[in-house]
């Protein structure tokens, strides 16, 4: 008896030693956190809330020769993506042009529809040329995957030094019957 | 009865604790949540960023929500996931070490590299077990959703699993009965290792090395090709060698850690060959594997995925136990397989197929076996009604352990004496509803089953729902069912055991299976909540209640005693389901923050585990009286223990982790990751014949692992890191009488492109 009340004590004090560290530890830990926390505050965004932003603003830098007859706005996604979630947050709350904005999903090249911009995720496995192929005139087609914007879209979007930039392919751009803003191409880096 | 007493005694320290625990719990989540509450900016939401111009849009840097917000948030079941990338920072050195940062998961390390994994509890049930019942026997692990846990006895042997770190992309965790919707042996949870596959067409390679103490030797590379979006292929190969913590093995007769030549189980060998028992006594582990990889994907209706290996490993662990064996023992495995999956419109079907040879006790005759085990699953998903989802399947498994090459089967010398084929066929079906402006999302799964033996049908079930509150808040409850798959061991155990009884006479032990068996099942009912209470700090809460009964142990039958035969002793003993039920409840609760360069996941598991009608002695009544039955067996037998109910102890009734991990500069990444159990005492069947309170009986205490890992980015290819393992260096052991675990140092490089 004598002996598993040693024991037992024994025990409680090896838990109590490392419960100690444990303790010393899980203290200072989120005191470590706020001091660096507060000296590295900068501005960052998730990559899909910027991209629909982007994607948002180039409404406002090209035109659309669209008829008077269109009362909606058409963003067009190809298979699923991460930038669907942030487009429905920015359909929310903007319209183009007084125009509500609608977004639409195709998982086939067949599916495509008419649309004002059409985007392609990296992560598509579709053909670029079917899709360019079946692409209608007045359609603002933007992909996100190296080489693109030299293979045929108008404007391809790349990461450059942890930053968000994009290309803009000209000849792309006014095959498709738009025309870009000087502002913007000042912006892009231009494909040819 | 000594037993139950030491137990209850034992527990009164650790249940003063628990609340003390507890307390510095709370305390340490509501500090983490006021920090985060703190810094829950609103500056990334879609709103603000509409606000700004072109040019300052581009002036942003970027940063991968993704990879660190808890992609479970709207599972069904208790759920978890860990990234390479988590797995990468902190520093981790095997897959199963990389458990450690699931909540719910007790990873114990027996030797350098070879480790203990339960999900929940479940552990040393029924206590006062031969060391192999020690093992989990009720966890579907699979790689890529093919099952590679061992039929033999349904545990996983880790280190035979052909891929390693560098091959994983995640691994996904559910806890709780699943069978219904995973498969058989989804008793306590699903551990699912999914490959990585190339990202972007063209070459990628990963090398990775790490160096450190007890000549801790990691070495893993993969080569990945990308021909086009379509088609890639990726080759892989790993090796690790670990040296054990200390040169002395644990004797029972002794009661202490001595050289292995001292082990009174060795010194007893009559044939004196303790070198083919421990061909490198100071090796906790060496194996390789080398895995191929094909993956084409024609388009998303049409994609077809091929896997192919070989691996080698020998490991010394606590796992099986012989006559003239110590208490670890040296494991030999070496395996190849082959997986294909394709998926066609709305079928999938998956064909996997392995083979091998495995000997869990190197040097003794009986465990030896060649192995192969064979898996066809055909499902097909109908979604053509909106909202709705049904997925039936059929599936078909074989596995056939044969010893016949290794032993005498004629004089049932081995484990099961020639070929043990289970077959299963089964149906499943799985659907899952969602209504109320998707809201609300029923799942439900039910799979019947048809083995060879035991020659019954079992149905079993899972039942979820999840309930969104709001974008923000989700409830969600399970009730299931779930039976472990049939053993080779339970079914077909053939042995017999002969030896000398006195000067004229022997005895012989006929140890048979039972194809009669009735499966141990667990119902579970389960509660949950999850919260995204700002844009960086979540939270995910899970009370469950878990019911398991009909475990197996070995049960003397019966047996005669003749003072004229030669055989001057006859014995049965079978494996046999025993009265022991238990009750488990228990809660995890798991945070992740996420503020700027800091990502904090701090998460524990409280449980609590009451043991049923458990009786220690493994005797039927009509058993011949023994010193084992106190000469006694109409009173004491595996009945004796009905209407008594006992506190578990062989798990710790709280434990956990937590993954912390700081960017501090852009080079620079420094990871903190934690992981802790509170004291527990695992029983042995020693214990039965010592009852000294002493042999057989290991109080494990409480201990708090602290591993930083500091890694600088030398170039974009190249990061160097400098692992510090157990930093507190508390080596007290974490598994029934094997090695220490004392602190380790690793300097690792990993290169990528």
């Amino acid at each position: 008896m004598e002996k598993s009340c040693i024991t037992k004590l024994k025990e409680t004090l090896y838990r109590h030693i490392n419960n100690r560290k444990a303790r010393w530890l899980l203290l200072l830990l989120p005191v470590f956190f706020c001091f660096f926390t507060v000296h590295r505050q900068k501005e960052k965004a998730e990559e899909y809330n910027l991209k629909a932003a982007f994607i948002y603003n180039f409404t406002r830098y090209i035109e659309w020769s669209t008829s008077s007859t269109d009362h909606e706005f058409i963003i067009g996604i190809i298979g699923s993506s991460q930038i669907n979630d942030p487009l429905v947050e920015v359909v929310k709350t903007e319209t183009v042009n007084n125009k509500k904005i609608i977004i639409r999903q195709f998982s086939k090249v067949e599916d495509i529809s008419s649309c004002h911009i059409l985007f392609i995720p990296k992560n598509s496995t579709l053909s670029l040329a079917d899709i360019l192929a079946k692409v209608e005139k007045g359609t603002l087609v933007v992909s996100e995957k190296s080489g693109y914007a030299s293979k045929g879209t108008a404007i391809n979007f790349v990461v450059v030094d942890n930053k968000l930039k994009f290309e803009a392919n000209v000849n792309a751009i006014n095959a498709a019957g738009l025309t870009a803003s000087s502002q913007l191409l000042k912006l892009a880096i231009i494909i040819k | 009865v000594n037993v139950h007493a030491a137990s209850v005694s034992d527990h009164i320290p650790v249940v003063c604790l628990y609340t003390n625990d507890m307390k510095k719990a709370l305390l340490l989540l509501s500090q983490l949540t006021i920090v985060a509450s703190v810094y829950a900016q609103q500056k990334d939401s879609i709103s603000h960023l509409l606000k700004l111009s072109m040019e300052s849009l581009m002036d942003i840097p970027i940063y991968s929500v993704s990879k660190n917000q808890e992609p479970t948030f709207a599972a069904p079941l208790s759920s978890s996931v860990i990234t390479k990338e988590q797995i990468k920072r902190a520093g981790c050195t095997s897959i199963m070490e990389a458990l450690r940062l699931v909540p719910g998961v007790m990873v114990r390390e027996q030797t350098n590299g070879n480790y203990d994994i339960h999900m929940r509890g479940l552990d040393n049930v029924p206590p006062n077990s031969n060391l192999i019942f020690f093992t989990n026997s009720t966890t579907l692990v699979m790689i890529d959703n093919y099952p590679v846990y061992n039929y033999l006895h349904g545990g996983t042997f880790w280190e035979t699993l052909p891929v390693d770190l560098n091959d994983v992309e995640k691994i996904e965790v559910v806890r709780g009965p699943s069978a219904a919707m995973y498969g058989p042996n989804a008793v306590s949870g699903v551990i699912n290792i999914i490959t990585r596959k190339p990202e972007q067409e063209g070459l990628y390679a990963v090398g990775k090395v790490q160096y450190g103490h007890f000549h801790s030797l990691i070495a893993n590379a993969a080569a990945g090709y990308a021909f086009n979006n379509k088609l890639s292929a990726v080759l892989s190969a790993n090796y690790q060698n670990r040296n054990r913590t200390q040169p002395s093995y644990y004797d029972v007769v002794q009661n202490k850690y001595v050289d292995l030549d001292s082990v009174t189980a060795i010194r007893r060998n009559p044939a004196g060959n303790a070198d083919e028992y421990y061909p490198n006594r100071e090796l906790a582990m060496r194996k390789y594997a080398v895995n191929a990889f094909v993956n084409y994907k024609r388009s998303e209706n049409i994609q077809f995925s091929a896997a192919g290996g070989i691996q080698h490993s020998q490991v010394q662990k606590a796992f099986g136990s012989d006559t003239y064996a110590a208490n670890l023992t040296t494991a030999k495995s070496d395996a190849v397989y082959a997986n294909l999956k394709g998926s066609l419109y709305d079928f999938t079907i998956q064909l996997s197929y392995l083979n091998g040879t495995q000997s869990p006790v190197q040097g003794a005759t009986i465990w030896k076996w060649d192995f192969n085990t064979f898996d066809a699953v055909v499902e097909y998903n109908f979604n053509k009604i909106k909202n709705l989802s049904i997925t039936p399947g059929i599936i078909f498994r074989n596995a056939v352990y044969d010893d016949s090459k290794y032993v005498k089967a004629d004089i049932r010398e081995g484990f099961w004496s020639g070929r043990a084929e289970s077959v299963t066929k089964a149906a499943s079906l799985r659907a899952e509803y969602k209504l109320l402006n998707q809201r609300l999302r029923l799942v439900a799964g039910g799979r019947i089953d048809k083995f060879n033996y035991p020659n019954k049908t079992y149905f079993y079930y899972q039942l979820a729902a999840t309930y969104k509150i709001n974008e923000q808040n989700l409830v969600r409850a399970v009730q299931s069912q779930a039976n472990r798959a049939p053993l080779i061991i339970d079914l077909f155990s053939n042995l017999d055991l002969t030896g000398r009884l006195n000067a004229n006479q022997t005895y012989l032990l006929e140890i048979r299976g039972n194809k009669n068996i009735k499966l141990l099942s667990s119902n579970m009912f389960e509660i949950g909540y999850r919260s995204k209470v700002s844009d960086n700090l979540e939270v995910d809460i899970e009370l469950f209640h878990t019911r398991t009964r009909d475990f197996s142990n070995t049960v003397f039958e019966s047996g005669q005693f003749n003072s004229t035969e030669p055989v001057g002793f006859r014995g049965l003993l079978d494996i046999n389901n025993v009265a022991v039920y238990t009750k488990q409840w228990g809660g995890t609760m798991a945070v992740n923050i996420v503020a700027e360069e800091w990502q904090l996941k701090p998460f524990i598991t409280l449980q609590r585990t009451t043991l049923y009608d458990y009786s220690p002695y493994l005797n039927a009544p009509e058993a011949p009286p023994l010193p084992s039955n106190n000469n006694n067996p109409a009173l004491y037998n595996i009945y004796s223990g009905r209407g008594t109910k006992m506190k578990h102890a062989g798990t710790p009734s709280w434990y956990g982790g937590a993954y912390i991990n700081w960017t501090a500069r852009e080079k620079l990444n420094i990871n903190f990751n934690a992981y802790y159990y509170a004291a527990h005492s695992q029983l042995h069947s020693s214990n039965l014949t010592y009852n000294d309170g002493q042999r057989g009986v290991d109080r494990l205490r409480s201990k708090f692992i602290l591993n930083t890992v500091i890694q600088y980015a030398a170039t974009k290819k190249l990061t160097l890191s400098g692992n510090f393992r157990n930093c507190f260096n508390d080596k007290s052991r974490e598994f029934y009488k094997s090695d220490e675990v004392p602190f380790m140092f690793f300097a690792g490089a990993h290169f990528e492109f």
